[in-house]
């Protein structure tokens, strides 16, 4: 049945053709009878998309209120380009991915920052530091982690 | 260039309007979204579900405002229309599948004007609009013209520049590789 459908066959291309005109002009809504299985399939997959997926117009009233919303969009992606490029790139829903790089960054400076003294060289000398830095780098990772976390879920 | 009255504008042709809106017209860009915009939106409402059709079809005119200082008019507007419509319903489908949304729209969706808009007519029309989709595109094409822009097949054939024979063929092989994707979604 598949193959039939890929040879050259006019006669089936003038009937398909046909029966298709006259579902579209409202004159057929059932296959042709005298369709053998193949012509029948296709003549009711025609059916189905005219039924489903019938043709539309737009009137005049519809066409002016859309052409109005466009424009005010557009005047509103105008105002959106004038704003300053540094809130352009860091407003949420245009670079979430920027915005998370910057965080993570910032968490690599004091990962930089805090590790050393964290870490300690075995002397007293900045003794004070060690649970202050450890505090701040734990927090740190974990409100970065949960940022992260958080941009994910809301992709 | 404003002053360009209503009967003038009707009568010129796309290449002209596009002409007087690089020189500043934007009565010009109004003709052509008018003249355009029913084909269009015809278009898209066949292939993106009901909810998103309006939102696409802006973004068609948004990125016509944005590219006709460019169009270099080696193609009719009408043709080069079509490619980017084209365009941004595939783009609509990628990011879709990136954001992994279901097929099936809302419920709330459900304020179409078409035929049935029960929640099983409107999943009826997402699965069909999911097979054409998978289309290869000359075909997803030729069944546009024929349906969605209710298009005559010597009419198709003149703008394809093929041979009635020949796009009456590649409509039949069309539908038939449209009814193996609807029986293989079953």
């Amino acid at each position: 049945m598949k193959q039939s459908t890929e040879r050259f066959d006019p006669e089936r291309d003038n009937r398909l053709t046909e029966f298709t005109d006259q579902v579209m002009e409202g004159k057929m809504e059932q296959p042709d009878s005298n369709a053998d299985d193949e012509l029948l399939g296709l003549e009711k997959t025609i059916l189905r998309l005219n039924h489903f997926l019938p043709p539309v117009s737009l009137d005049e009233s519809a066409i002016k209120q859309m052409q109005v919303r466009l424009n005010a969009r557009m005047r509103r992606e105008v105002r959106e380009s004038r704003a300053p490029f540094w809130k352009k790139w860091f407003s949420y829903p245009a670079r979430p991915q920027l915005l998370a790089g910057v965080v993570t960054a910032g968490l690599l400076i004091l990962l930089v920052v805090f590790l050393p003294l964290s870490a300690g060289d075995g002397s007293t000398a900045g003794a004070a530091l060690k649970p202050i830095g450890s505090t701040v780098l734990v927090a740190a990772v974990v409100a970065g982690v949960l940022y992260i976390f958080w941009i994910m879920r809301r992709k | 260039m404003e002053n360009i009255s209503k009967t003038t504008i009707e009568d010129t042709s796309d290449e002209i309007l596009i002409r007087q809106y690089r020189d500043g017209s934007a009565a010009a860009f109004d003709a052509l979204y008018h003249r355009h915009l029913p084909n269009v939106y015809k278009r898209v409402r066949y292939v993106i579900p009901e909810g998103d059709v309006e939102d696409v079809t802006q973004e068609i005119f948004i990125a016509v405002l944005r590219s006709l200082s460019s169009f270099r008019g080696e193609a009719q507007f009408g043709t080069w229309l079509r490619t980017l419509t084209n365009h941004k319903v595939a783009e609509f489908y990628r990011k879709r599948t990136r954001k992994q949304e279901p097929l099936l729209a809302p419920l709330s969706d459900a304020s179409g004007k078409t035929t049935g808009n029960t929640p099983t007519a409107m999943e009826e029309r997402m699965f069909i609009q999911g097979a054409l989709q998978k289309l290869p595109e000359n075909y997803r094409e030729i069944i546009l013209l024929r349906f969605a822009e209710e298009m005559q097949f010597n009419e198709i054939a003149d703008l394809t520049q093929q041979n009635l024979e020949a796009t009456k063929s590649l409509f039949r092989r069309a539908i038939s590789a449209l009814r193996s994707h609807l029986d293989e979604q079953l």
